[in-house]
Formats: structure tokens, sequence, C-alpha cells
């Protein structure tokens, strides 16, 4: 008998490939996306640990000096005071190539001392020969893929610029990529120390030391020798905790990219739900027909899930290869952003993650059999009969789908707010955000009714009888088409939602850069990331700068990393003049009241994701080491700042000089004067500038639009996915509405037969799904902004503690309305064209 | 049927490719080995070699011969506590040089050296080989050798001698609570090993070192174990070696004895093995009576029987674990037998080096002895 059902319903399918397409197709994008934005994940952390193991080894720790600096006598104390523990010397910097216009870090080891420091402490000669690389001056080695991208050769020579200092660099061995055996990752060029040394002409010490804390030192023991014998002129820093810190950073950022790709599965489900309810309403019939036979409920119910399974196991696998495909192309731009934002590393390939793609494939099937399930129950309270039921649609019971639809949009939106009150979470605004969506995906049938009434009330002239016709129609199959305009609501809604956040996050940034960047251009020594050093600027400088009759008066900063109980963070020391005040926008805090204590008394201002992380509020004490010693500062303002997911702290400069001893600087504003154009100014600032040094002149409207690329380059991908969700959740509309339409043909030729004309027929047709879609639209606005609310004043709040202010851009809905729409009536135009061309007794003898 | 018959050998098929490619992979480690060290190619221009016989010139010849590719200081002894606790040592650091004479450079880390030491305890009471490996470069003053009064080290571990006069030298090692810290007062002349102090390895001409030992060296001193602080009192044996080439092609590896034997007699020698196991003509050795009378070994002069093998379970290398030694010309008929076999060095070279007891006779008189092992080239 099982085979019977299920010949029954292959033959069925094999009859209808649109719709089996089309919930194939659900299913597929919904994993894709999971699996692309997973993967790209997975292979980003995975080249961040390969880059960290090829530059590292296996060190445990670092030290590193509070001006990025090691010196050699400092090194030469530190192995005499531990001669076992295994250490290394570290020179990294970034290089600039002059003959290919790019960047390249050179990393400068000692292989002897670095033996201990590779698997089995082993010497690493599988590649290369450490002795020549340290007895030959000048000697370097590259990855393959480097050397390819740059044209070289084993015996091929390399210029490297450091600023003013050029040198030639020998390549003498070519490494394989990371992933074999003694690989080593792009864009990485590797010198013995001393050439290191030779490369920057910095011969007095080293960037950092790598160390393996082995079982007979611990690393408490020796942070307390440290400290005593050296004070805080080094620091040990625990690797392991800041890879997993740097890791934990990229949090947020996933938990966006993760969120879409729920939505993207969510619109799967509804594809799906679709697809089952309209297959198990064409196949009344045939199931009355088998119950007749003596199938029982349960067997019918087993072969429908069974059904659906095939589809979902079919569909996720289609997903995963899809969702390879598309994190393939992906990897590059959340390769750029997390080089923007996080840490510095080359994605030189996608990793595939066995265990992502089980679990993706799960979260494929799972989701279609509880899709499917609805469905399958209704399925099985059909009677046994072997009648033709010609007339199997029944209207709607619309009081029932009221109270359901009402009871779900209540109860989902009520849970909603209360787990958005009361959990802290940054996934609960995820949970709040689908609860919402789910509920108004449950009023979508009710509307559906509702403004077909409505419409049918305001067309009510004999002339709109086509129209009548077809909203009539689409109302009493709202149990098909509901779905269908649920899904298209929700991806549109997605879609107004993220946008309105990007929106506004972008106009936060961009009016925080207008006021924070007060002066006319900023001096200072390249950055090239978090870790590395800039070149610090002289007393000298800034009093040449200031004497200079462009410049009416300047501000500076200098940057610091110091020791907080919860951790380390960046101290900013900043000698503000009256325009510079202006730049910080407080969130708390009384402005006046800020700048009287500001130079005299031990206070510090801190941004607002410090405040967030750290769960402090002004009047807070901020414990922080200086050179005298702890110290207590009075937090008395937080201001906004966009610059730094962690967040960091200023003081005035007048109250950092009162506790340690610095006379240099990171960076100077300067404020031009008023007759003066500012091109002109920086070029006489420029000519201020040793030609020899790494110092950059940048204009306030340059520094914005860098600013803003950047974030742009941040959003690009979530921009992406958003669109691949709109564009697939179009297509799977079109399709559903496509399929049901053609379903219709028997009705159409009892149209035609009544009299209806070809533009008739069309106009029918086209109302049917304008409907559909504007329902859907007109639902997703609210839902939209609803979902933008919640990642702007939930979400992102608690993911990074930015606040922004909310935009309603005008565009975007209108946009998003006319996508909607459109998609609809799209939709409508192939049935329309088919109903045109329809022969009348073929259509009525259809079925 | 059928279609499960096929994916299991898919499945087979599969798994071997895997297992052979890890095999492959694990197979690409390389390490170092002092054989390979020495005959390595050709060694770069510029370097000294061994050829003609030297005079040597003390105590400045006990620091270091930077014109040659390597050197090595080499103590090893036997040792006993006052408790009862019996210990054999080894401190040898090792000079390797990339290219005779370092490019001037203003970097403090610009060397053409690098060193290697080597630190073993072998505690017979409680049966643990303490070995520890170490590398320096010697820069910044953490590794190297000073002439006057000559001194290797590398950072804390170090070898001096402290009294040229009196022939007294200062070792000192420790690491993971294991130290060494002993004075090495010489009881025998330096004595010069192979023609003059050429010490051929092979008949080509340059294949030889400058060699020379004080072959024993009362210690006294102290030892430090996990079972504690030890008071030690006994014999140790002093080799200084440096060549640029030494092993020729197709030289395996080599077994070298130092035996102090009860009667007063100080023997060294060794053989070199060639690739079929056979051993070279140009091995050698000298038998140095009490009374300071040298006499050169020759391969024909003795006979060298191994009377049992012990596999190790780390490197499954077989070494030979038990000698039987027959000098006739000196009525000399000992046994060797290690103090214990786990004496195998597997860091950067793999090798074994232990501690041996003798046992036999001289003439018709019983004698007996301790000594030093090295079983180089059997992995």
């Amino acid at each position: 008998m099982s085979s019977l059902i299920y010949t029954a319903f292959s033959r069925h399918l094999i009859k209808h490939p649109w719709q089996l397409g089309l919930a194939l197709l659900g299913i597929a994008v919904g994993v894709a996306v999971i699996v692309s934005i997973r993967l790209t994940q997975h292979s980003a952390f995975e080249a961040f640990d390969i880059a960290t193991h090829t530059t590292m080894g296996q060190a445990s720790h670092r030290l590193v000096g509070p001006k990025g600096l090691v010196t050699n006598e400092q090194y030469q104390r530190m192995v005499l005071a531990f001669p076992a523990l295994p250490m290394t010397p570290v020179i990294n910097q970034r290089l600039t190539l002059p003959e290919h216009g790019r960047a390249i870090e050179l990393l400068g080891i000692d292989p002897i001392s670095r033996t201990k420091f590779n698997p089995g402490g082993k010497v690493d000669r599988l590649w290369f020969e450490p002795e020549k690389l340290i007895s030959e001056p000048r000697s370097a080695i590259i990855s393959r893929t480097t050397a390819a991208e740059l044209g070289l050769r084993t015996g091929s020579y390399l210029t490297v610029n450091y600023g003013p200092k050029t040198a030639r660099l020998k390549i003498i061995a070519l490494l394989p990529p990371p992933h074999s055996p003694g690989g080593l990752v792009k864009g990485l060029i590797i010198v013995d120390i001393a050439t290191a040394q030779e490369v920057l002409q910095l011969y007095h010490g080293i960037s950092h030391i790598n160390l393996l804390i082995n079982d007979n030192y611990t690393a408490t023991h020796l942070n307390k020798t440290i400290s005593a014998a050296y004070g805080d002129e080094l620091e040990l820093l625990d690797l392991a905790a800041e890879s997993r810190r740097i890791k934990r950073m990229t949090a947020a950022f996933y938990s966006n990219l993760n969120a879409l790709s729920l939505m993207a599965l969510l619109v799967g489900m509804f594809l799906i739900y679709n697809t089952e309810t309209f297959i198990i309403l064409q196949r009344r019939k045939i199931l009355g027909c088998l119950r007749a036979l003596g199938v029982s409920r349960r067997q019918v119910l087993q072969s429908i899930l069974i059904e659906a399974s095939c589809i979902g196991v079919i569909g996720s696998l289609g997903g995963i290869i899809l969702g390879v495909f598309l994190a393939d192309s992906l990897l590059g731009i959340v390769s750029t952003t997390i080089n923007d934002l996080y840490f510095k590393t080359s994605i030189d390939r996608l990793s595939v993650a066995s265990t992502t793609l089980f679990g993706s494939f799960s979260v494929g099937v799972a989701s279609t059999l509880l899709a499917a399930l609805i469905p399958a129950l209704q399925a099985t309270r059909i009677e046994p009969t072997l009648m033709t039921n010609r007339n199997s649609v029944q209207p709607p019971n619309i009081r029932q789908i009221c109270i359901i639809a009402g009871i779900i949009f209540f109860l989902c939106n009520l849970l909603s707010w209360f787990t958005l009150e009361y959990s802290q979470s940054p996934n609960a605004g995820f949970v709040g955000i689908s609860l919402v969506v789910f509920g108004f995906a449950a009023i979508c049938p009710l509307a559906i009714i509702a403004l077909s009434a409505g419409t049918r009330w305001l067309l009510s002239s004999q002339r709109f009888l086509p129209e009548r016709h077809g909203l009539r129609t689409v109302s009493t199959a709202v149990n098909r088409t509901g779905p269908a305009s649920a899904a298209l609501m929700i991806a549109t809604a997605a879609s107004i939602g993220i946008g309105i956040m990007i929106m506004s996050f972008r106009v936060s940034v961009s009016d925080w850069l207008d006021t924070a960047l007060r002066a006319d251009l900023y001096v200072s020594g390249e950055h090239f990331d978090n870790q590395s050093r800039g070149v610090k600027l002289s007393p000298a400088f800034v009093e040449k700068i200031e004497r200079l009759d462009e410049v009416t008066s300047t501000s500076t900063v200098l940057r610091q990393q110091i020791k907080t109980p919860s951790g380390n963070v960046q101290l900013s020391a900043y000698k503000l003049n009256a325009a510079a005040r202006q730049g910080f926008q407080f969130k708390v805090g009384d402005s006046e009241a800020i700048w009287v204590q500001w130079e005299d008394s031990d206070v510090v201002i801190i941004t607002e994701p410090y405040a967030h992380h750290n769960l402090l509020d002004i009047g807070d004490d901020l414990q922080i080491k200086t050179n005298t010693g702890e110290r207590r500062f009075q937090i008395v303002g937080i201001y906004a700042d966009y610059a730094s997911e962690r967040g960091n702290i200023s003081m005035s400069r007048n109250t950092y000089d009162r506790h340690w001893e610095r006379d240099d600087y990171d960076g100077i504003g300067i404020y031009v004067a008023p007759n003066v154009s500012i091109a002109d100014a920086a070029s006489s600032v420029t000519a201020v500038i040793n030609a020899n040094s790494t110092i950059v002149v940048n204009s306030a409207a340059e520094l914005k639009q860098t600013s803003l690329e950047v974030f742009d380059r941040t959003f690009l991908i979530t921009e992406l996915l958003r669109a691949i969700a709109v564009i697939v959740s179009v297509i799977g509309i079109l399709g559903a509405l496509l399929a049901q339409q053609l379903e219709r043909t028997r009705e159409y030729g009892v149209l035609r037969a009544i009299g209806f004309t070809i533009p008739e027929m069309g106009r029918t047709i086209l109302t049917q799904t304008f409907l559909l879609g504007a329902t859907a639209a007109m639902i997703a606005i609210p839902v939209g902004i609803l979902i933008g609310v919640i990642l702007i004043e939930v979400v992102n709040p608690r993911s990074f503690g930015w606040t922004m202010i909310m935009q309603i851009p005008t565009a975007l809905m209108v946009k998003s309305f006319a996508i909607a729409v459109l998609a609809a009536l799209g939709a409508g135009l192939y049935p329309s064209y088919r109903a045109a061309r329809i022969e009348v007794t073929d259509a009525m003898r259809y079925e | 049927m059928n279609n499960l018959n096929a994916l299991g050998t898919l499945l087979i098929t599969f798994l071997s490719i895997v297992a052979i490619a890890v095999k492959l992979l694990s197979a690409a480690d390389n390490s170092w080995s002092v054989a390979g060290f020495l005959s390595e190619g050709a060694p770069p221009l510029g370097f000294e070699y061994a050829i003609e016989p030297r005079p040597f010139e003390f105590p400045k010849d006990h620091s270091s011969h930077p014109k040659f590719r390597s050197e090595w200081w080499y103590f090893t002894g036997n040792v006993n506590s006052e408790t009862g606790s019996s210990f054999g040592f080894q401190l040898t650091l090792f000079r390797f040089a990339f290219r005779p004479q370092a490019t001037k450079s203003n970097s403090p880390w610009r060397r053409s050296n690098v060193y290697l030491g080597h630190f073993a305890i072998s505690d017979f009471t409680s049966g643990v080989f303490h070995n520890f490996e170490r590398q320096g470069r010697p820069a910044l003053g953490l590794a190297g050798v000073r002439d006057k009064p000559p001194r290797i080290w590398i950072r804390d571990w170090s070898i001096e001698l402290i009294e040229a006069e009196m022939g007294i030298w200062q070792l000192k090692a420790q690491e993971a609570g294991v130290v060494l810290d002993v004075k090495a007062n010489s009881r025998r002349p330096i004595t010069v090993q192979g023609d003059q102090g050429l010490s051929k390895k092979s008949e080509a001409p340059g294949n030889a070192s400058f060699y020379y030992s004080i072959p024993r060296l009362a210690i006294a001193g102290s030892i430090t174990t996990p079972t504690g602080n030890h008071q030690v009192y006994g014999n140790a044996w002093f080799d200084h070696e440096w060549s640029t080439s030494a092993l020729a092609d197709g030289q395996l590896g080599w077994d070298w004895f130092s035996l102090q034997l009860s009667d007063g007699r100080d023997i060294m020698f060794y053989q070199i093995r060639d690739r079929a196991g056979r051993t070279e003509a140009v091995s050698h050795g000298m038998l140095l009576t009490k009374q300071g009378v040298q006499t050169a070994l020759r391969p024909e002069h003795v006979q060298i029987t191994v009377t049992q093998y012990w596999q190790s379970p780390t490197s499954n290398a077989r070494y030979p674990a038990a000698w039987q030694i027959r000098i006739p010309t000196h009525g000399i008929s000992i046994r060797v037998l290690p103090r214990m076999s786990e004496q195998e060095w597997n860091q950067s070279f793999v090798y074994w080096e232990g501690a041996v007891v003798v046992t036999g006779e001289s003439a018709t008189e019983p004698i007996s002895g301790t000594g030093y092992v090295e079983l180089v080239g059997y992995n």
C-alpha cells in the first residue's frame, strides 16, 4: 500500500515540477545563506589561527614594551633572568614595495630560538635552510602566492621601503600556502632578526618577545617577576586570551549576519509551507481515494512527512552547494571588513567545515519538516471518498482565521516585548525580531481578506467586475495566498529594517565625524593597525607647526595603552582648545561641568561602548595604573564615539602629565587661519615634516571620507546578503503565485466561457497578484520599521554600546513597496498571457 | 548489496589514501643530525680545513677556532654521592658556523654562528635520564666563547677554565630543577689524539679534525635532581674537537668509547662505520697509562664484539648495548655495559650517549672501570 502512496505522490510531483522546484529553491536558499555566513566566519577564524601560528609558532605569551619596542638590553635581561624559558625575539613592521605600489608585512625572526616554537621543537627546514636565512644578509622568504602576485622567483630581488629607508631583499625560498606543513600566509615577508634591524635601520631593539610558557614557569610567577624587575617597562600578554578576545569582538558583526541568514531560512520555510499546503489541496482527490482504499491517517501523515524530508534533504544538499559557492564569493568582502575592523589577516581560501555543513543540513531538513507538519496534519483529516470532488476549495472560515491570527499576533508580540524587556543579551534582540515578524506574518491572511473586502466596496461599480472577481477569489483562497504574501512581507520587512538600521548608523557616524573633526588638518604618525606603533611627534615638531603663519591654534593627542582592573584600554590624553572641545558630544554628563574640572582634577571621560562594556556611569571611579602607582579617576562624562568597538578613555594632557612622564604626541589637530586655504596650509605643514619620516597630513574632509569608506565596506556584506534575500524571495513569491495561477486554468476556462474578454481576464489576474503584493508591502513597512527600532534600540546598544539617531528614509519605503508590488504584478503576467491564449473547451476539461 | 560493496570499497580506498598521505606528511618531518651536518655538501668558501698536524698552544686552544665550521667541548663523567647514589653526566657545547666570519653590521644580532648545548644527568638510582637541549645565538652576550680565561656558554650553561695552571674547570648547567655544578680537576695531561692532534675521519685530505682530550679529571661538586641535592665525586673525560669537514659521503656514523680503568689506564677508541656497517680503516684511538705514556690504537689492535642490542622505544633505533672489547697488545679483555639503556638523545639529533661500566681482566688481574659511549647513526 505504501508503494502505491509513493507512486501517487511522486507522479503528482513530476506532473507539477513548478511546485517541486519552488519548494527546493525555498529550502536551498535558506540553507545556502546560513552555510555561506558560517563558512566565511569559519574561514576568517581559521585564517587568523593559521596566520597566528605562522607568525608566532606555538607561542603562548608575548612580552611587549609600552611603545611597541623591547630594547636589546631588555631582551638580554629577560633571557638571563629566565634562561630555560623558550623565548624568541620578533620584529614586525609594515613595509611598502615601491615597485609594486603595495604594502607587505615584514616579520623578523630568530630561527634559532624559534626552534622551540615549532611543532615538536624541531628546526623548520622543510622548505628552506634556516642557516641561509641567518647567514646571508638581506635574504628573505615569502609565500608562493605572494611571489606570484609580485612576479618573484627564488633568487629574485625585492626592493622594500620603510619610510625613506630602502633595502633590497633577496628571495631565497618560496613557501607553500599556509595549510601545507611549514606553509606561510601571503602578504608576509620573513627575514632574520638581524636583517629586520638592518632593513628598518633600528638596531637598538625588537618589536616584542614571544614566549612559550611551560609547566616550570607559570604565567603568574613570570608576571610577578616581570613587574618586580621591570615595573611598567614590559607587559606580558596571554596570546590565547588575546586571540579569544579578538574573535569575540567579531561576534557582534557576525550576529547581524546570522540574523539575516535566519531570516532567509524563515522565508524558505514559508515557501515550503506554501508549497506543501498547495500540494495537499491538489491531492485531496488522490488522498480521498487512498483513504477509501484503506490507507490509514498515520500512513498519510507518514508518507507526507517522508516526502517533505526528501524535499528537505535534496533542497538542503542543493543549499550546501550553493552556500559554498556563495561563501567563496563573500570571502573577499568579509576579509576586507575584518581587516578594517578587527584583525589583520589574509583569508587565502575558503575553509569548508564539515560540522557547519552538517549543522546547516540538519537545520534545513528540520525546517522543512516543521513547515510541512501543519499541511500534513490537515491532510490526515481528509475523509475517505472515491467521489470526484471538484469543488475542493472551501471558502475559509473568516471568523476562525480572525481568531487564530489575532491570538498568534497578540502572543508573538507580547512574547517579543517580554524578551526585549527582560533579557539583556543581544541575541534576545534577534529572538524579539523573529517573534514580531512571525506575529505580523500571522495577520497577513486577515489583511488580505480585509483589503479585498475594502477594495471591493470601493469598486462597487459593474465596470469593475473583473477586479471584483479577482479580489473575491484571492480572499476565498486565503489559506493559499496568505503564506505567499507573508513570505514576501518578511523579506521586504527584513530588508526595510536592516536598511533603516544601516542608514541610521551611517547618518550618526557621519554626524559624529562632522562634530568630532573640528580642526582643519590632522597630523599623525602613520598607524598601520591597532598593534603596531605609530611614529611619535616630538614637542619640537609641534612647536614648529604652531609657529607657522597659516596656523592659528592646535590641539594634540597622545595615545597609550593603560591597565585598568577590567583589562587594557587605550587612553587618549588631549590638549584641547575651545573649538576642539565642541567636538565632544556628551551622551551623559553636563559639558560645562566637565570642562571646568577637565584640566586640574583627576577626571576622565569615557566613550559609550566603554561605558556599556564595563557597566560604568558618571560618578564611578576608574582605577588606572599610572607611573606614580594605582590612581583613581572619576568618570565625569560619557561621549559619543564610533571609532572603537571596545571603547576608550580620555583625559586632559595636564592630568596625564601629573601621572605619567612623556613629552611626545600621536596627533595634532591644526586650526588654519581664516584667510588661508586648507590646501595651502597643508603644503606648509608638509614642508615642516622631515621628508624622511612617515608622518602624514590629512584634512578633516579626507578623514571623514576614509572613515565613511570603511563604514560602507563594513556593511557591504550586509547589503549584499539583504539584496540576495530580497531577490530570492521575490523569485520565490513569483513562483508561488505563478503556480497558483496556473492551477486555475479550469477557472479561466469557465470565465472565458461565460464571456470574459481577454483584457478582462488580465485585469482579474493582475488584481489578484497586486492585492497580495500590496498587502505584503503594507504590512512590511510597519514591521520593517519595528525591526529597525529593535536593531537600533536593542541589538546595537547591547552588542556594541552605540546609540544612533533613527532615520526612516522615505525612499527606502517607497522602493521596498514598489519592489513587493512589482514582484507580485510580475507574477501575474505569465498567467494573464496564458489565460488569454486558453482554449475554452480544453480548459473546461482540465483536471 | 552491490551498492553496499561498492561503498565499502570506496571507503577503504579513501581511508588508505588518507593513511598514506598522513604517513608521507609525517615522514617529511626533518631534523638535524650531527652526521648530516658534518658531511653536508661543500661548506661555504673561506673555512679552514684540518689537513696538517699543527702545534697546540694552551690555554689558547681551549677557546674557539672560528675559521673552522664546527667545534665542540665535551665533558662526560661518572660520579657517586656520599649517600650511595650514582650518576652519569654530560655537558656538551657545540659551535656551528654558517660562514667563516660575520658580515659587518650595526645589528647586534648579525652573527654567523649558532651554539647548541646538550646537558644530561643519568640518575642510575631512580633510572631517569634527564636531558636538555639548548640553542643559542651568540648575540647580546647570550652565548659564545671567551678567550681569557677560556669560557664557553649558552645563557647559564657554561664550561670555564677557572685555574689554567692547575687545569681546573668549572661546569655549570641547570634546567627544570636539574642542576650540575661541579669542578673538574685535571688528573692527566692534555692528550692529543690521532696524528699529533690531527684526527682523520676519512682518507680524503681535509676530512679530519683537530682533537685533544683530558682523559681523566677528578670531579667534585653537586648534582641536583628531583630526588634531591647530592654532593658528588668521580671521574670525567674532556674532549675538544674542531673541524670543517669531518665525515665523508658513505660514512654512516661512529661508535666512540672513553673508558677509565681501575688500574689508572684510560682508553679512547672510535670506529667510523660505513653504510654497510663495516669499520673504516681511519678509525683510531689511544691508550694512556697512569704515568702518561700514550700508545696509539689502530682498528687492527682493537677487537670489538657487540654482544647485545637495545631498541629505543622512542626512535625505534636499534643500538648496540653490550660490548666485548679485546686489546691483545695490552692484554686487555673487558666487557662494557651501559649503566642504563635509556640514555638516548631524541631532540635535534638522535643519538645514544651514555655512561657505561667496565668489568674484565688485564692479563690475569681483574680490572673494572667506568666510561662513556657515544653511538651515532643508528636511526
